[in-house]
């Protein structure tokens, strides 16, 4: 049985406003469940209620917006329009209209997203899909379709031309202005909206069907006049789904029909194409997420906090803590210093879970002691986030081959490292294991800007460059940075890699969307230097990170290489440490492609 | 490649355009727009401004705001239930608690063991719910007192929300003194804001001192919400503020938002004031939905003094849940564009929120820090603020 008062509890009469508030509803609830967001990439969304409400989400992999607006009560259906806003800079932009590619330019752009539905240019470009909605109350039924097309076309038949310098051709005569994959872009949505309401209502859909009709695409003329271009055929699809007992195709027969739509798969049962959907089955099936998510916990994500006494940690960690209580996410601490006052109930005005783990120094496993912390702040309850306070004394590289025997327990985020500006450079002269937490962080934190001059900040900023091209510098003052903020600065992360470091050959991950994977390749003998400078020069460009510990013929010592987007560069490791030799590929599509040997 | 190299002649000429062109340029660029969708009809904003009187004056007793004591406790709980979405009378909370253990409990079972005890025997009640909840030392409360300046210069007095705890709500009332006013009838409605364990669960003790009073409560209360006023005693008039608007007397009315709140709660209500010669006064208990929707509701459909966002007190939570933009998730910038001229807040507002506000200049009350609260930055349990 169905239960629609899961989703929304007030009165239904199907109106307008009725739906919209049930729209609303089902997203914010959405929002509440952290299980979801993990599963589907979710984000994060945004309401904007005047003067039209719509809705903006965000989802992992997609670099830009999508949005959601109620537009009509049509057919008994409540329709909402969906779209795509695409960031500036992505390559998707080239796919869009060159007319939204310059919108997208607009320096307050993203602003105006934000309230898409009250802005005529935004709410009539942009537009990926439909989705109708069809709730009844009575028969605790519902019904979905998403309309959408493989690829959104328009021509420009007479091309398109530079206003600044004559003759520059933007657009061939009858060469393509808009060739939209709009179906890829509606699926991350359909994903979650899906799965928000079988994890909702604990009810898989009942019905299921995929309908596909002949679209025509579109040419402007130079006077802008529109005609149907019968010689390049469009597919639209219908994307159909029924929850509740006795849902029938009945209320999509007119829809279809007015298409001329054909089931695509006269065969296809519910069954065979919802196995692999996460919306199916409500017992958190997680087939879309990497294999190491199999238990039904959603594993705690772990960030490590390094800095040197006096940097900011414990602001940091203050910050963090505020912006994500009062988002209703429960963040444990965990700190390897016994002793140290600084983050107490009274400083910190706020409560949380908090473990101390014995001091761990340089040449000794943390990772024992680790898991013992972990396992204690797990036994009392599942925080979303672990934040690791390490001391100034465990040296981060160290730290990085021992982390990922916590794969198990939880998802290595990210290495955040808070870095006292004003003291920095002086640091960096007398402290060995403060240039080491430069060189192992994901995201620098280069705390005290207010302290420091324009000239001064640059000096330091270049001095964190050259000891880690890889990290995302961060300014703060006081620390203060939304942990959202940190999130979106991360790309494959120093987590990942670490998790692999000790593993076997050939450990992949396979990202939602995007085929984000990683490849650890051991280095049994040393390198040659020069060649493989040439080999890094000329990686295929799907590679956009590298990281390891390599051995050179003739030398001593060992390097940390540390590769992103061909930059790259090597650090010297102290004599006396020796590692396994080995490097770690970042990219998208790697096993599609070959990868040849540095050797 | 040859697309390639379209892709990249088209990349570096938006990279190179001039911005707000218009669609005048395009047509002479000979671009033009197909779209399938057809132009939204964007409505006008229309600020309703519904005229609904005013008051001289607001005065605001915070008779507690200490919903809980311990954090990590609440949200180890929640978490340890299975989350946001869980509804809390499943929690074993109390006064629910039934022996059971966390997330096994109904209320049906937990009334069961203190219903015969309600609204008199308090004390007695909560020692049986301290026994049989999880964690009953962390439950303490929300609730204010509301006293109203009307024109005429006759005050009047309302009640919003009633706390969690029995035992320490009990002590809280017997410390403003609100026992008394509610024996001598001198109250004239409890107002729920939403049906949240820390706002409405410490009911009976409202009961016990007058079980007469006009209760008001939200649309989307649930069934049990209704049983636990009927099982705690109460004899008066029960009134269900509808979405939107509600007057509640000249100067002063209710706005219920019909949003989906933690732990399944759905709609919660705020009270504004019109300040004669001041402005608008927002009074909430948590404003889940976002204090910046609150208000800007409020713009669009209410009339007062001044045109002018005078006061605000109460819990504030910017939004509920995660933006996607960081940059946006800040009540400090939320809040700058209003201009308020007096700030009291507590309860959910996060004391390092606070703080950012008083660094930003903002007229934020500060409190005294008693009775368990835990900072000057704001208002604490037993201060009291004016507006007017």
């Amino acid at each position: 049985m169905m239960n629609i008062q899961a989703l929304y509890p007030a009165t239904f009469d199907g109106t307008a406003e009725n739906y919209t508030a049930f729209m609303r509803s089902i997203l914010i609830k959405g929002s509440y469940d952290s299980v979801l967001k993990k599963m589907t990439g979710y984000k994060g969304m945004y309401v904007c209620q005047h003067p039209k409400e719509c809705w903006t989400l965000k989802f992992d992999q997609f670099e830009g917006i999508f949005g959601v607006v109620f537009s009509e009560i049509y057919d008994g259906f409540g329709t909402f329009a969906l779209y795509y806003f695409p960031s500036p800079n992505e390559n998707l932009i080239e796919r869009f209209s060159v007319l939204e590619g310059l919108l997208a330019q607009e320096e307050n752009f993203i602003d105006k997203v934000r309230s898409f539905a009250s802005d005529s240019e935004l709410s009539t470009q942009f537009y990926i899909g439909s989705l109708r909605l069809h709730v009844n109350i009575e028969s605790q039924t519902m019904f979905l379709c998403y309309e959408t097309c493989l690829r959104q076309r328009v021509y420009a038949k007479e091309g398109v031309f530079s206003p600044w310098k004559k003759d520059e051709c933007i657009i061939e005569a009858g060469g393509l202005d808009k060739d939209l994959p709009s179906f890829r872009l509606v699926l991350p949505f359909m994903n979650f909206f899906n799965t928000a309401i079988t994890r909702l209502t604990c009810n898989a859909p009942s019905y299921f069907q995929l309908f596909k009709a002949r679209d025509y695409t579109v040419a402007y003329n130079a006077q802008g006049r529109c005609e149907k271009m019968l010689d390049s055929p469009a597919t639209k699809l219908f994307i159909a789904l029924g929850y509740g007992d006795g849902v029938s195709d009945a209320l999509i027969k007119p829809i279809v029909e007015k298409a001329e739509a054909q089931v695509i798969l006269a065969h296809m049962s519910l069954n065979s194409f919802l196995q692999k959907a996460p919306w199916y089955d409500q017992n958190e099936s997680m087939a879309f997420l990497k294999p190491s998510i199999s238990q039904r916990k959603i594993k705690p994500t772990l960030v490590v906090v390094t800095g040197f006494l006096g940097s900011g940690k414990t602001n940091f960690l203050q910050n963090y803590i505020e912006y994500e209580t009062e988002k209703n996410h429960f963040i444990g601490i965990i700190q390897n210093e016994i002793g140290k006052t600084g983050l107490d109930g009274k400083l910190v005005d706020y409560d949380y879970s908090l473990v101390e783990i014995d001091e761990g120094c340089v040449c000794c496993s943390l990772s024992g002691q680790l898991r013992m912390g972990v396992n204690t702040l797990m036994k009392k309850t599942t925080p979303d986030t672990i934040l690791l306070e390490t001391t100034g004394v465990a040296n981060p590289f160290n730290l990085l081959s021992e982390l990922h025997e916590l794969e198990d327990l939880v998802d290595l985020e990210a290495i955040v490292t808070v870095v006292d500006g004003t003291n920095a450079l002086f640091l960096a002269k007398e402290y060995r294991i403060f240039i080491d937490q430069i060189r192992s962080a994901d995201i620098i934190l280069l705390n005290k800007t207010d302290l420091m001059s324009a000239t001064e900040i640059e000096k330091v900023e270049q001095f964190l460059y050259e000891n880690n091209r890889c990290a995302k510098v961060i300014q703060t003052v006081q620390c203060d940075i939304h942990p959202n903020a940190l999130r979106l600065s991360l790309n494959a992360s120093t987590a990942q890699i670490a998790s692999l470091i000790a593993e076997e050959d050939e450990v992949k991950y396979t990202h939602t969307h995007d085929h984000l994977s990683s490849i650890k390749v051991a280095l049994p003998k040393a390198l040659n230097k020069e060649q493989f400078e040439i080999y890094l020069d000329t990686l295929p460009q799907n590679i956009y990170r590298l990281k390891g510990i390599v051995g050179f013929e003739n030398e001593l010592s060992q390097y940390v290489v540390q590769y992103v987007r061909g930059h790259y560069e090597f650090v010297e490791q102290q004599r006396e440490q020796r590692h396994e030799t080995f490097l770690v590929y970042i990219g998208k599509d790697l096993d599609k492609c070959y990868l040849s040997s540095p050797y | 490649m040859s697309v390639q190299n379209e892709d990249t002649k088209r990349r570096d000429f938006l990279k190179g355009a001039l911005t707000g062109l218009g669609l005048g340029t395009f047509a002479t660029m000979g671009i033009f727009s197909y779209s399938p969708m057809r132009e939204f009809f964007l409505p006008q904003m229309v600020r309703k401004m519904k005229d609904f009187g005013a008051c001289k004056s607001i005065k605001i007793t915070n008779i507690s705001e200490t919903s809980w004591f311990d954090n990590a406790t609440l949200m180890g709980d929640i978490k340890g239930a299975g989350g946001l979405l869980v509804n809390q009378y499943l929690f074993n909370w109390p006064p629910f608690g039934d022996g059971t253990g966390l997330a096994k409990g109904s209320y049906e079972k937990g009334i069961a063991k203190i219903k015969h005890l309600l609204p008199n025997k308090l004390e007695e009640a909560w020692k049986i719910a301290e026994e049989n909840s999880v964690n009953p030392q962390n439950a303490g409360g929300f609730a204010a007192l509301i006293e109203i300046e009307r024109l005429d210069g006759v005050k009047k007095k309302y009640l919003l929300d009633t706390g969690w705890s029995y035992a320490w709500m009990d002590e809280s009332f017997k410390r403003e003194g609100i026992d008394k006013m509610l024996a001598n009838g001198e109250i004239e409605a409890l107002i729920i804001s939403h049906e949240h364990w820390d706002h409405f669960w410490g009911l009976p003790v409202t009961m016990k001192y007058a079980p007469n009073i006009k209760i008001i409560v939200p649309e989307g209360f649930y069934p049990e919400g209704f049983q636990y006023i009927k099982d705690s005693g109460h004899k008066g008039e029960l009134m269900v503020h509808k979405t939107g608007i509600n007057d509640i007397e000249p100067g002063l009315c209710a706005i219920v938002f019909d949003v989906p709140i933690i732990n399944r709660v759905f709609g919660e209500q705020s009270i504004f004031a019109n300040v004669q010669g001041k402005g608008l006064v927002s009074i909430s208990g948590c404003c889940h939905q976002g204090i910046i929707q609150f208000i800007s509701m409020a713009k669009k459909e209410l009339k007062y003094d001044n045109d002018q966002m005078y006061g605000i007190y109460g819990g504030l939570h910017i939004s509920p849940f995660d933006d996607w933009d960081p940059k946006y998730d800040d009540l400090v910038i939320g809040l700058a564009k209003w201009d308020f001229k007096a700030i009291g807040c507590n309860h959910c507002t996060g004391l390092l929120t606070a703080r950012k506000f008083v660094a930003a200049g903002y007229p934020v009350v500060q409190g005294t820090a008693q009775h368990r609260s835990k900072s000057k930055v704001y208002l604490g349990n037993g201060d009291t603020m004016v507006f007017g």
